[in-house]
């Protein structure tokens, strides 16, 4: 019963705010009606609305799926270094990260959802009321750990703000023991999404030994980088205290994994250029593209320049400890990792397919709109989470206080 | 005392939430009765009743739908049989009367259009090279001076990749050597279509339509029956004749008789001479999936 | 009468070896069909026969076919 009353004490945190907070969810939901709209059109004639073809049969679902594992995964990669430089407000921080994990996770599975034909037969690949392929599968695998990842971030967040709000200390042997499973999980739940392309033989150009540690350090650029803008927003806005110092040792260590990201692009650069075999190809339409078709090139330069661009600035002090500069950088690095994610790493994978032919893909109007819906309606439960997050945690929301709230109305109506 | 009062109204509403509990329970079961279609599990695990009843209702159905009597078989693989399939690529003039045989008899969707069979056209200089290989060539007539050409379907492969990466186990390996699909199952995640490197599987990315008339009403559950929009579908070495002891369409309307067909574990079969005798390879050996199509130059 | 009778009589059994011999050649014809179809195509003809039959059945159609249509870009 106290679970329940924590919850519908939530609600009524959710549903009052300022003007911008009204205009944020107004403008969410907007989008995700006209997001929903276009996905309606897909329910109703089948994927045949989106460019999806038998010679690329992923697309931008998948590319966005694949995105959003690696901003869940890395969320949750900031603890290890709040708990090893002893940052004060590691709580926080491991909340912040897990509802970002948990957005994440949500909008994945959406994406997963209105990719497959059959959306309603999402229960025959569950174990017990259908046919799970484990082990065999890799999307069995990816299944199982993202559901684990998804329930250790649900139980940690919540149990940490239900004892904030009942004023009461968190049992360290809960919590402690669940964020320490919550990072290996997060380096699980990436490394399998990798090893899904990685198991295609078919399909040369992901079939390096490298993919899975390239996703890793993609995923240590994108999901920090949106943390440290939102730090920032809090450090203004609430009685979140974190230092600069902090903050900038994040970015430190995002120069690390974007030092080795290069290093690993550069390695296989090497590998397919100097070795020449027919399995160039697919670089070579990744950075050129076809005679017929450039589109692809922009992207991947557009990419490969904002990764660079981010690791100069994260690179040199005098940028690093700009806010002005920094926040430009990690801007960049979130789209130079969405961009590769997303399309660089999907499509040069079916161009040309398995039988040499191509077909030239791009997103059609209905997948735009459905990855609107899914992106607005994940910013929408975003600013649910973080609302209520920053009312317990900083604004001294506890169970006590609509209650108090409500006796001094009383007590002022009597007057 | 306010908290009494609390305790007896949480009470209260638990008691009323479990009058209604049965009903609810209740109505929730009959719906899934209704649905039961929709519960009907993976058509490996079903009994022999249950797989009775599921082809009679889809008998009913597809002849209600197409105005035809239609028979959907379920027929197991026979005994002791392995099918293999061998194509003569010096024969082959690239005609593409098997794409189309195929298309009929399996009742592959028009439009959307889907091709079980892909016939390449490729260079005599260059040899088998997928990447100078063309799937749309349309001269006035073949064969076309220096090309020659390679027709691909599944070549259902004794080590399938597509079957590991299904997440749902809705397609497998039957015993005769045929990988087939439960279109009933499949969920269109589209993992296997991903791992073929043959690029022999496809997709109904839209409501398939076939002309009534046009329509063949013989048909195997796993084989060639109508499927639904959001499945994969592929060759079954047309599972819905091979069984009844005949060849499959494509080997019997080649004009120029350059597709062999037999069971691998008969030794006096056609298809065991021309891997005894004849020099016979398989498209991207160096993947192991160890296929069942064998390409042989006969002349 | 009966002298008639032993006319046709006579006349039937001259004309009895020939339909005799013609029956069996009929049959052991039949018989020698059905029992060549059984054999496998392959073994029972040689290479340089195979090669006749190919360009038989190209030269009856001109050596050429025109080909069914190619499949649509976007499929």
């Amino acid at each position: 019963m106290k679970f329940l009353r924590f919850l519908r004490d939530c609600l009524s945190i959710i549903s009052t705010g300022s003007r911008v907070y009204y205009a944020c969810l107004f403008f969410l939901t907007v989008l995700m009606i006209w997001g929903g709209f276009g996905y309606y059109g897909q329910l109703k004639d089948g994927l045949i609305v989106t460019h999806m073809r038998d010679s690329v049969s992923w697309g931008y679902y998948i590319g966005n799926f694949t995105f959003l594992v690696g901003v869940a995964a890395a969320a949750v990669m900031l603890v290890i270094p709040a708990y090893i430089y002893e940052w004060k407000p590691i709580k926080e921080i491991v909340i912040f990260g897990e509802i970002l994990a948990i957005c994440a996770v949500i909008m994945c599975l959406s994406f997963i959802l209105v990719d497959i034909g059959s959306p309603e037969r999402f229960w025959h690949m569950l174990p017990f009321v259908g046919t799970m392929n484990f082990p065999s599968s890799i999307l069995s695998w990816d299944f199982f750990v993202l559901s684990t990842y998804f329930l250790i971030n649900v139980i940690v967040v919540s149990y940490l703000l239900y004892t904030h709000f009942y004023k009461k200390e968190y049992k360290k042997s809960i919590v402690l023991p669940l964020v320490l499973i919550s990072i290996p999980a997060a380096i699980g739940i990436h490394t399998v999404t990798a090893f899904l392309y990685n198991a295609l033989p078919a399909r040369p150009y992901w079939n390096s030994a490298l993919l899975a540690p390239r996703f890793l350090t993609t995923a240590f650029c994108s999901g920090p980088a949106i943390l440290i803008l939102l730090f920032q927003v809090l450090r203004k806005t609430t009685r979140f205290e974190i230092k600069d110092e902090a903050l900038f040792k994040i970015a430190e260590l995002m120069v690390y994994t974007m030092f080795i990201y290069l290093f690993f692009t550069l390695a296989e650069l090497f590998k397919e250029f100097y070795s020449d075999t027919q399995h160039l190809i697919y670089w070579k339409y990744l950075l050129f593209g076809s005679p017929q078709n450039r589109e692809i090139a922009l992207y991947s330069w557009a990419s490969i320049l904002m990764g660079f661009v981010a690791f100069l600035i994260f690179l040199i002090p005098s940028t690093r400890k700009n806010f002005f500069t920094l926040n430009i950088g990690a801007v960049l690095i979130y789209f130079s990792v969405y961009f590769e994610k997303g399309i660089t790493l999907i499509i040069p994978g079916f161009t040309p397919d398995t039988l040499g032919q191509l077909y030239f893909y791009a997103p059609s109007v209905t997948e735009v709109r459905t990855a609107v819906m899914i992106f607005s309606g994940g910013a929408l439960l975003f600013t649910f989470l973080t609302k209520i997050a920053i009312a317990i945690l900083f604004e001294d929301f506890y169970f006590d206080t609509i209650r108090k709230k409500k006796a001094q109305q009383k007590r002022n109506a009597q007057l | 005392m306010a908290d009494m009062q609390e305790n007896n109204k949480t009470k209260q509403s638990r008691r009323n939430f479990l009058k209604k509990a049965p009903v609810l329970a209740l109505g929730t079961i009959a719906m899934a009765g209704c649905n039961s279609e929709y519960f009907q599990q993976n058509f490996k695990i079903l009994s022999k009743e249950e797989k009775d009843k599921i082809v009679k209702n889809l008998e009913k159905k597809y002849s209600e739908k197409y105005g035809k009597k239609f028979s959907v078989s379920d027929k197991p693989a026979m005994d002791n049989t392995l099918f293999a399939y061998a194509l003569d690529i010096s024969r082959c003039v690239g005609c593409r009367r098997c794409v189309y045989a195929c298309v009929e008899e399996n009742n592959q969707s028009r439009d959307p259009q889907i091709h079980w069979i892909q016939v390449l056209q490729m260079n005599k200089e260059k040899g088998i090279d997928f990447h100078d290989a063309d799937v749309h060539y349309n001269p006035d007539q073949v064969p076309v001076e220096g090309h020659f050409y390679l027709p691909t379907q599944c070549q259902q492969c004794e080590n399938p990749p597509c079957i590991k990466v299904c997440p749902a186990k809705a397609t497998w390996k039957e015993p005769d050597g045929i990988v087939v699909v439960d279109y009933n199952w499949c969920i269109g995640c589209r993992y296997c279509m991903a791992a073929c490197p043959y690029g022999a599987r496809h997709f109904n990315w839209g409501e398939p339509s076939i002309p009534n008339e046009e329509v063949n009403p013989v048909t195997h559950y796993l084989g060639n029956r109508p499927r639904p929009k959001g499945v994969v579908e592929k060759c079954t070495f047309c599972v819905q004749r091979t069984r009844e002891g005949k060849y499959p369409a494509c080997v019997e309307i080649c004009p120029v008789g350059a597709r062999k067909f037999g069971n691998l574990l008969d030794p006096n079969s056609e298809i065991r001479y021309i891997m005894e005798n004849k020099r016979v390879l398989v498209l991207k050996e160096e993947l192991n999936t160890q296929p069942k199509f064998y390409y042989f130059f006969g002349v | 009468m009966a002298k008639k009778n032993d006319e046709s009589r006579r006349n039937f059994l001259k004309k009895l070896p020939f339909s005799i011999g013609s029956t069996v050649a009929l049959a052991g014809l039949v018989f020698h069909e059905i029992n060549s179809h059984n054999k496998p195509r392959v073994k029972s003809i040689s290479k340089k026969e195979a090669n006749e039959l190919v360009k038989t059945m190209n030269s009856n159609i001109d050596g050429k076919l025109s080909p069914k249509p190619a499949p649509n870009k976007n499929a």
